[in-house]
């Protein structure tokens, strides 16, 4: 077999064990199965072997990092978000509610890449640089815990609206939840502004700039102005739980533009490494 | 006048408004095509997309918005607010960070309880010796207050920075052949874009472009790129290298080094009557490997010029060239340098040979260190934001006869509904007598003003060396501790369930014989009165491990909320109960399981309520009857 034929295995594999993990969470809260939470928490991770597996060998492969290909891109975001997933639920397994947003858009994302073209490109020289890696990780980062965010502020806004389920009955009280919901925005706030830091340094050491208005560059900055007015239209206007879910979930679609959606649209120096 | 100003700048409704309006602003600066940054294409359609449209974009210049008038004024008005913003909370960051605590400031915490106990001898704090009510205060993570001015200081550097970049900075570019020197003059640059007020580029000495290594990947894609300079300095010629991603500080500013490269065909034009015409002809890459490029000769002659280079990145050995005019196609083939190529009109082109040539940018921004230094404290500041919260705590017991009034709070600056567990943790130290071991607590009269802060202590000390130390003591290894909690945990959970659904067979899968035994019954006689449990594990600490081949013996400290309620209603039946815990439980292998064979207290459990709604006392919950006379005798 070819190594991308290998790669689409453990992929394909990945997404299997990813998809049963995503209806044994379901089938658990949904019939009150928290003695089943451990066993699909493992099925979840086992996920994690064959999908590093696949992004191992396609380092292998290609010789660089996950961030020149859709494909690529989007399964090491897919692989970030479940690790940041499973890590949080395990701290925290009353939690699991939120595996059954998370993990779906995961899998869309690893179904999404699976069917780009998957054909191996060269690195050029100016993305062989520390700062590119630090770049690329804190934007994955980033993402993952925008997904969490969502999750979060989706099952806060059914639970607002009064919903009422075993499962959603176990998860902590509104407030409490939406601070956690802010939470997340928070760290994915931290780990987009460092991305945004860390492609700057590494543009002026390219082109002797730090900022050009390239516009990925700067609707990475519209995203990052979005998540400011939330936090600061939450703290200065005490914003309920239920605009502040809203907020999140707008912002999230903002960031899912951004990061998957324009470097396709708009002419970009960013888009030349991402299709 | 002044202070409506800061007013202004300081309203929420200015700064949120400033932030969206700067975010509209960008998004349609990345969305419409820009000066600068668009293809050649883009910007004349937008400008023929009609007259409306033509009209909007010169008012509003919407094809360099981000150096437009109002692009600024929006930055500028924001910057403004900024700066007062910072002002403001380093002037009220100075007030906290001293702030003598007082009970006062503990009224309206979202944490506070008060409750009696019997007097108790505080642990960790001996210097509560005199008589009349003890006060302690203590901060925790103060450098949490420090999260939002060094944020927002980093934004105003960076502005700052980039204000300064406008106005005194300078870029430059230019492309080099091989052999070539760089004249330390502004005008030995191709291109130059000076700020405001920057003067032009130029570099302090002479530059000669030695040699180009580049390496490429077997498919002809480019994969190095090197270049070795040689500065002609008054002392004499030293040699450097300057490589993609790695600039030259050089005294008029930096040299870059971009990925734009390729070979130079050194063509040499002849003809009657006519001086001879040099050029370099820039080829530049199409395809992997493939440069194309041409060069413009006398009496409406042009030749379009391709080479390859290969995977060894050595310079090629000839060129394909193609001589035209008017569309006509005179002359087709390859040349090597040196050779000459002579058209039926007479006229002849020389290849002199083919160099490397490279794009060099030059740079010069006096504020890099700043916008650096602004980049560190904006990650700084968020992280500090998000991730170290500032909390104050309050323990105030007062003498009340024989026993104590106990008033218990916290206050955590930000996030308050996560505090939930650590308040229950504080409440259960002060109700054992725990109390911060670092304090300088002092006994103090009500209302007194006392200010007792105590140095944070990291948490990462605070978490780790006690488990390495139990870890140490017990002689246990960290897995064991890990598997032992998650037993227990795993127990917990069952069993609760069981009591909530009152459901039995759920607890088959975690306990052995013995223990089912007792469990059915207690469940059972509950559904008998009409009642489940509604109880919650509020805090689990896992204090010993001894592991054996077949036994696994666990201590822990545990904290639980306990709720009685009717069957089909759901209805709260009496209080609900705050209870302590240390308990000892067995496991035993059966097969690969471990499986809960026997359940005792080990210290006399400390209950909240003082009632039950029924009879069964708090060992028959746990499932813990048998030993219930050998306990009670235990107690104090």
């Amino acid at each position: 077999m070819s190594p991308f034929a290998w790669e689409a295995v453990l992929h394909w594999s990945a997404v299997a064990l990813y998809i049963a993990g995503t209806v044994g969470f379901a089938y658990a809260l949904l019939f009150a199965h928290p003695e089943k939470m451990r066993a699909i928490r493992w099925i979840t991770a086992a996920g994690l072997l064959p999908h590093s597996a696949g992004l191992v060998l396609r380092y292998l492969h290609v010789g660089h990092g996950p961030y020149m290909l859709t494909y690529e891109v989007l399964s090491s975001n897919a692989w970030i978000a479940i690790v940041m997933l499973l890590v949080f639920v395990w701290r925290k397994p009353n939690w699991a509610v939120l595996a059954i947003v998370a993990l779906p858009v995961s899998i869309l994302m690893m179904g999404f890449g699976l069917f780009t073209n998957p054909e191996a490109r060269n690195l050029p020289p100016t993305l062989r640089s520390m700062w590119l890696v630090f770049h690329v990780l804190f934007n994955k980062l980033a993402v993952g815990a925008f997904i969490l965010s969502l999750a979060s502020g989706i099952v806060l806004l059914r639970k607002l609206n009064g919903a009422s389920s075993k499962f959603l009955d176990r998860l902590p009280a509104p407030e409490v939840l939406e601070a956690h919901t802010v939470r997340f925005v928070g760290f994915g706030f931290i780990f987009w502004t460092t991305t945004i830091g860390a492609g700057a340094i590494w543009a002026n050491q390219s082109w002797g700039r730090y900022w050009g208005w390239d516009p990925i560059e700067s609707w990475s900055l519209v995203t990052w102005l979005a998540y400011a007015v939330l936090l600061h239209a939450r703290v200065l206007f005490k914003l309920k739980a239920r605009a502040t879910a809203w907020g999140t979930l707008a912002c999230f679609g903002l960031a899912v533009l951004t990061v998957l959606i324009f470097p396709f649209v708009f002419p970009s120096m960013h888009s030349a490494y991402f299709q | 006048m002044r202070r409506t100003l800061k007013q202004f700048l300081r309203s929420p409704k200015v700064i949120v408004g400033e932030l969206l309006a700067l975010a509209f602003v960008c998004s349609l600066g990345a969305a419409l095509p820009q000066v600068g940054t668009a293809t050649q294409t883009e910007l004349p359609r937008l400008n023929d997309a009609g007259p409306l449209v033509t009209a909007l974009v010169r008012f509003f210049a919407l094809d360099h918005i981000f150096r437009s008038g109002w692009f600024l004024a929006a930055t500028a008005l924001a910057c403004a607010s900024l700066a007062v913003i910072v002002f403001e909370q380093l002037r009220r960051l100075r007030i906290q960070w001293s702030q003598s605590l007082t009970e006062a400031h503990f009224r309206n915490a979202p944490f506070h309880a008060g409750f009696e106990r019997d007097p108790v001898a505080e642990k960790g704090s001996p210097q509560f010796t005199a008589p009349g009510p003890k006060l302690q205060i203590w901060t925790e993570r103060r450098v949490g207050l420090l999260g939002s001015p060094v944020f927002h200081i980093g934004l105003l550097l960076i502005i700052v920075a980039g204000a300064l970049r406008v106005l005194f900075g300078t870029e430059a570019v230019v492309d080099l052949v091989e052999g070539e020197t760089l004249p330390p003059t502004p005008a030995g640059w191709a291109g130059q874009w000076p700020g405001v007020l920057g003067r032009a580029f130029q570099l302090d000495c002479p530059v000669t472009l030695e040699t180009v290594k580049a390496a490429h990947y077997q498919d002809g894609d480019l994969r190095e790129l090197k270049v070795r300079l040689s500065l002609q300095r008054h002392q004499g010629s030293q040699s450097t290298e300057l490589a993609v991603n790695h600039d030259l500080k050089t005294g008029g500013g930096s040299i870059f080094l971009g990925s734009d490269f390729g070979p130079a065909a050194l063509v040499e034009w002849q003809s009657a009557g006519a001086a001879p015409k040099r050029e370099a002809a820039l080829l530049a890459e199409t395809v992997g490997g493939v440069f194309e490029g041409a060069s413009s000769g006398p009496n409406g002659l042009r030749a379009y010029l391709r080479t390859q280079i290969g995977a060894s990145g050595a310079h090629p050995e000839s060129v394909e060239v193609r001589v035209m005019r008017d569309g006509a196609l005179l002359f087709t083939g390859d040349a090597r340098p040196g050779q000459t190529v002579s058209l039926r009109s007479g006229e002849k082109l020389v290849l002199h040979g083919t160099p490397f040539w490279v794009r060099l940018r030059g740079s010069r921004d006096p504020a890099l260190g700043l916008a650096y230094l602004g980049f560190a404290l904006v990650m700084a500041g968020a992280v500090l934001i998000f991730a170290v919260v500032k909390v104050d705590a309050c323990v105030l017991v007062t003498p009340l006869g024989e026993r104590e009034r106990i008033f218990v709070a916290l206050r955590p600056q930000r996030f308050a509904p996560l505090f939930q567990e650590r308040f229950e943790q504080l409440v259960r130290d002060s109700a054992a007598g725990i109390l911060p071991a670092e304090s300088n607590a002092r006994p103090a009269r009500a209302e007194s003003g006392a200010r007792n802060l105590i140095a944070p202590a990291p948490r990462l000390a605070v978490y780790f060396f006690p488990l390495l130390l139990a870890v140490a003591l017990t002689g246990c290894h960290p897995s064991s501790v890990q598997q032992a909690r998650q037993l227990i945990e795993r127990y917990n959970q069952v069993v609760s369930e069981a009591y909530r659904r009152g459901d039995v067979k759920l607890i088959d899968p975690v306990v052995g014989p013995n223990e089912g035994k007792k469990l059915t019954g207690l469940i059972g006689v509950r559904l008998d009165m009409g009642l489940t449990l509604d109880s919650q594990l509020l805090s689990l600490e896992v204090t010993g491990v001894e592991k054996s081949r077949d036994e696994l013996r666990v201590t822990t400290k545990e904290h639980w909320r306990y709720r009685d309620r009717k069957i089909g209603t759901g209805e709260q039946v009496g209080e609900e109960s705050l209870d302590s815990y240390e308990m000892l439980y067995v496991f035993k292998k059966t097969g690969p399981t471990w499986l809960v064979d026997e359940i005792r207290f080990s210290s006399p459990p400390q209950v909240g309520r003082k009632q039950t709604p029924w009879l069964a006392n708090r060992e028959s919950v746990h499932g813990i009857a048998k030993n219930t006379k050998e306990k009670e005798s235990k107690q104090p």
